[in-house]
């Protein structure tokens, strides 16, 4: 590797805590039944303290009518077998409550809602085992290599290249010794981009590669349906995720859940953009309720402890590729959903079966291409730097104690409003750093540029005009293409001086370097080449709507003015 | 803790920082409710308050105690309230950065941009200005310090009138309700009342806004026009303050409250405003540098017209008045001429800000 890399080794890097019973992932579900029992405690002391008697009456008629119709449209194999009794029973209790035939109305109503968040607590439990963790930290590494080894073999021609070692296809950069001595003294949360359903496995290893204990993470509920699948997420720390329900009640115990793992000092990992970016842009925009219970358990500890309380640190991780795999289903709902009539639907699919996961993990790494972890700066849940003692950092570098924020007039203050607003800022210093963590590829600049000069070409088209350009009016003339190529990476290696990206290192080899390697990793596994050379040298795309995807991830940084 | 700041001879515990006659009258109108630091960086200002009672034309309130020792205010004051100009804004929250603790709430009544990233140069008519380089104050103070409870206020308050006990109304806009009722419970009296917003972006650019149209207005009278012409002024001024507010992000609603039409119509009908006697004086043909020569306190406008403008340009936004008013102020365009090309527009919508 040349000696501008921004990626570092981590192959000889131990777990933080070694001794297992340190950790509160292992302690906590020792006692399963005992966090389960606190979760629904908590969530009904919550929805009793938020909610007049009057709106959880509602919001238990709310909950039974939505439950009612999931289990009828949309039954999992995963669900309980008894959810028809459960929830007739609690309608015929609701229907006593609604025409007074109860004594004492409060109490009643305060059973159903017992019954019905323990019922979603113990749902939501995962049960980590330190033997399968243990089994997983062994086998995965092993089945990866043998997949890298034998997948690729096919591939590749040169006779030398037998042996690939993981450190070749996931490559680390950021803040890891940083993250390494934070996590022994504070809750550490990974909150990474998410682009592919491989996100997942890549995240889960590069975490476990940095030697961070396990995390917990909540994973669809639907994953569970395969029984092998979701014995072994359950056991790695999985917490599930019901996304059928939407009622008020359950999310309260999801939210219950995942604060008191915080609280509890469980490292965790949720992704805040919620899904896969559609667009293939990095994330604008968080969903906000995972995100705000770091912020309620920072407060939490604050008040167990007001004078050494344990810091919540939040870590945006950005997760790069050459390609992602499902790109095509990805960006045909993003123009359909943002495009409403404009978009026609071109029925076709890419790659069969891309869904499973793998399926994915197939084909990434039976390619030749790389991706790139970048942890970014770690910050305490009101966006300030922290440093290697936990402790947070102003802009003056003075050290500050961030439970003031919490408090009025030298006293703790609950404040579920202020906390919101703490949760919306958090949510845009994460974003800042996002990009700030960005690794750009040479397949990310070629696809960006070749995009902007189709687009300069035809400035009077709208978006879904240009994507459906003819074949011939999208050539860009080679000489016209290297000249904004350069132009594009010079000010990507000024933006990078100042900090504000990351690059490849890749990206400081020759200008014919650079493209060649980004032509044979763009988007490789699609059908369609994203961008290719043509006979006279010229350079084009088989399909705009991955063009346009993979530009999409460069997209915001100001490139454009650079392209003309 | 009610009971212990209610009483005359406590330590304030909150604090105006800047002794401008905006600021004097805020002093003022928090000491109805408690006692407040009135900070002025000027010592001699200083001692003449506390010795004669009066600042600006102002009288001081007994509970009013003025000061120069900026950090002793920051330590002792939970809520702070400076009231100074744009243009020294990010200089001063450098300065106050190192006192602040993250459980201060700022509450600002500045009326101006921040540019001081992007090098503006006054001469320079080609200056294209993006939104990442122009600030609301609310983002400088996020930007520099750590507070992040941060508010804003802004209404028709001129301050002559505040001081004579007229009544008067104002808008504290901030994303905590935390800071909202805190700023309520400082500045409601019998004779203040205080509406609340929780678009901060919207609430500053109305403010700044529309000290373009008090330009425009002062010209007006300079000529001796009438009612009708200002009521044209401040309606169509209006609408180019909401096309470019939305823009910086602010909501359209929040301009037709008192913070936007309420401040507007006030700052283009007196005759008290700064702006305001800047355009009268360039009617009656006095150049603009003697103008500013003779004011004591800055005319935020002047800045505004130029930040505007560059913004209009860069967002394609028609501003048809604010760019006349901006040639009159920098190229010399005589004020006749100006008015003759705005009536000569055709084809205009009336409403076309709100669907």
């Amino acid at each position: 590797m040349s000696k501008s890399s921004i990626y570092k080794d981590v192959q000889k890097l131990n777990l933080v805590t070694p001794d297992y019973k340190k950790w509160p992932i292992y302690n906590i579900f020792e006692n399963r039944d005992d966090f389960v029992q606190e979760v629904a405690w908590q969530a009904i002391d919550e929805i009793f303290k938020r909610n007049s008697i009057a709106d959880i009456k509602e919001q238990l008629a709310s909950a039974y009518y939505l439950e009612k119709i999931r289990i009828k449209t949309d039954p999992y194999k995963v669900d309980l077998d008894d959810e028809n009794e459960f929830w007739k029973s609690v309608k015929i209790r609701m229907t006593d409550l609604m025409v007074g035939n109860v004594e004492n109305e409060k109490n009643e109503i305060k059973t159903v809602v017992e019954d019905i968040v323990k019922r979603y607590a113990e749902e939501i439990t995962g049960d980590f085992k330190i033997s399968t963790y243990r089994f997983a930290q062994g086998m995965v590494p092993v089945i990866l290599r043998r997949v890298l080894n034998s997948a690729r073999a096919k591939y590749i021609k040169k006779f030398y290249s037998n042996k690939y070692l993981l450190s070749d296809k996931i490559h680390y950069t950021g803040h890891i010794d940083l993250i390494r001595q934070l996590a022994t003294k504070a809750t550490i949360i990974f909150v990474p981009t998410h682009f592919s359903n491989l996100d997942n496995i890549l995240i889960g290893w590069a975490i476990e590669s940095i030697g961070i204990p396990p995390v917990i993470y909540g994973a669809g509920l639907n994953l569970f349906n395969s029984r092998i699948l979701g014995y072994y997420m359950s056991r790695l720390g999985a917490y599930k995720l019901d996304r059928r329900k939407k009622n008020d009640i359950y999310l309260e115990t999801l939210k219950t859940y995942s604060r008191i793992s915080i609280e509890k000092g469980c490292h965790y990992l949720f992704y805040p953009g919620g899904t896969r970016s559609r667009s293939g842009m990095l994330e604008s925009r968080f969903k906000l309720g995972l995100l705000g219970t770091a912020v309620d358990a920072q407060f939490e500890n604050c008040k167990k402890n007001e004078t050494d309380y344990k810091k919540v640190i939040l870590v945006p991780t950005v997760i790069n590729y050459h390609f992602v795999l499902e790109a095509k289903q990805l960006i045909e709902q993003h123009l359909k959903s943002e495009g409403k009539e404009k978009y026609f639907l071109n029925n076709e699919a890419d790659i069969k079966g891309a869904s499973t996961v793998l399926n994915l993990m197939w084909k990434f790494f039976s390619t030749e291409s790389e991706s790139a972890i970048s942890f970014g700066q770690p910050m305490d849940i009101f966006g300030n730097k922290v440093n290697a003692l936990g402790e947070s950092h102003d802009k003056q570098a003075r050290v500050i104690d961030i439970s003031n924020y919490f408090r009025k007039d030298n006293e703790l203050v609950e404040d579920d409003q202020r906390n919101s607003v703490y949760t919306k800022m958090l949510s845009d210093q994460l974003l800042k750093e996002y990009r700030k963590s960005s690794v750009v590829f040479t397949s990310h600049i070629v696809a960006y540029t070749v995009y902007e000069l189709i687009k300069k070409m035809h400035p009077k088209l709208d978006l879904y005009n240009l994507l459906r350009l003819p074949s011939d009016d999208r050539i860009i003339a080679k000489d016209t293409f290297i000249k904004n190529l350069e132009n594009a990476i010079q000010f990507l290696k000024s933006k990078a001086d100042e900090g504000s990206i990351l690059l490849d290192p890749k990206l400081h080899n020759s200008t014919e370097d650079i493209i060649e390697h980004a032509l044979s990793n763009l988007g490789i596994y699609h059908k369609e080449r994203v961008v290719y050379q043509t006979k006279q040298g010229d350079f084009t795309s088989e399909n705009m709507n991955l063009l346009y995807y993979y530009h999409n991830r460069l997209y915001g940084f100001g490139i454009q003015y650079h392209i003309s | 803790m009610a009971s212990e700041s209610n009483t005359t001879y406590h330590k304030p515990q909150v604090a105006v920082l800047g002794a401008g006659t905006f600021g004097t009258a805020i002093a003022n109108l928090i000491s109805e409710n408690e006692s407040v630091y009135l900070y002025s960086r000027n010592e001699d200002s200083v001692e003449k308050i506390n010795s004669t009672g009066y600042n600006h034309g102002q009288k001081m309130s007994s509970k009013v105690i003025a000061t120069s020792d900026l950090e002793m205010v920051i330590e002792n004051s939970a809520v702070l309230l400076p009231m100074i100009p744009s243009s020294n804004c990010r200089a001063f929250f450098k300065e106050i950065a190192p006192f602040l603790k993250p459980n201060h709430t700022i509450i600002h009544g500045t009326k101006g941009f921040d540019i001081s990233k992007a090098n503006a140069d006054e001469d320079d008519n080609e200056l294209l200005l993006d939104k990442k380089l122009v600030n609301t104050i609310s983002q400088v103070i996020h930007e520099e310090t750590i507070v992040l409870k941060i508010g804003v206020i802004a209404g028709p308050n001129l301050s002559k009138e505040i001081a004579d006990g007229q009544p008067a109304a104002t808008v504290i806009a901030s994303e905590f309700d935390a800071v909202i009722n805190e700023g309520m419970r400082l500045l409601k009296s019998q004779r203040f009342q205080v509406f609340k917003s929780y678009d901060v972006v919207g609430v500053e650019t109305a403010g700044s806004l529309k000290n373009i149209m008090a330009i425009g207005s002062g010209i007006l009278y300079g000529l001796d026009y009438g009612d009708n012409a200002r009521a044209m002024l401040i309606s169509r001024g209006l609408n180019e303050i909401i096309r470019l507010g939305t823009k910086l992000g602010g909501d359209a609603k929040t301009y037709l409250g008192v913070a936007g039409v309420g401040d507007l119509v006030a700052t283009c009908s007196s005759k008290l405003s700064r702006n305001f006697t800047i355009g009268y004086w360039l009617a009656k043909g006095k150049p603009l540098q003697d103008i500013l020569n003779e004011m004591t306190e800055v005319a935020e406008g002047i800045k505004t017209v130029m930040i505007a403008m560059a913004l209009a340009n860069n967002y394609n936004i028609k501003m048809p008045i604010t760019s006349r008013i901006f040639e009159v102020l920098f190229h010399n365009l005589p004020v006749e001429k100006g008015i003759a090309e705005l009536m000569e527009y055709r084809n205009l919508l009336d409403v076309d800000f709100i669907n």
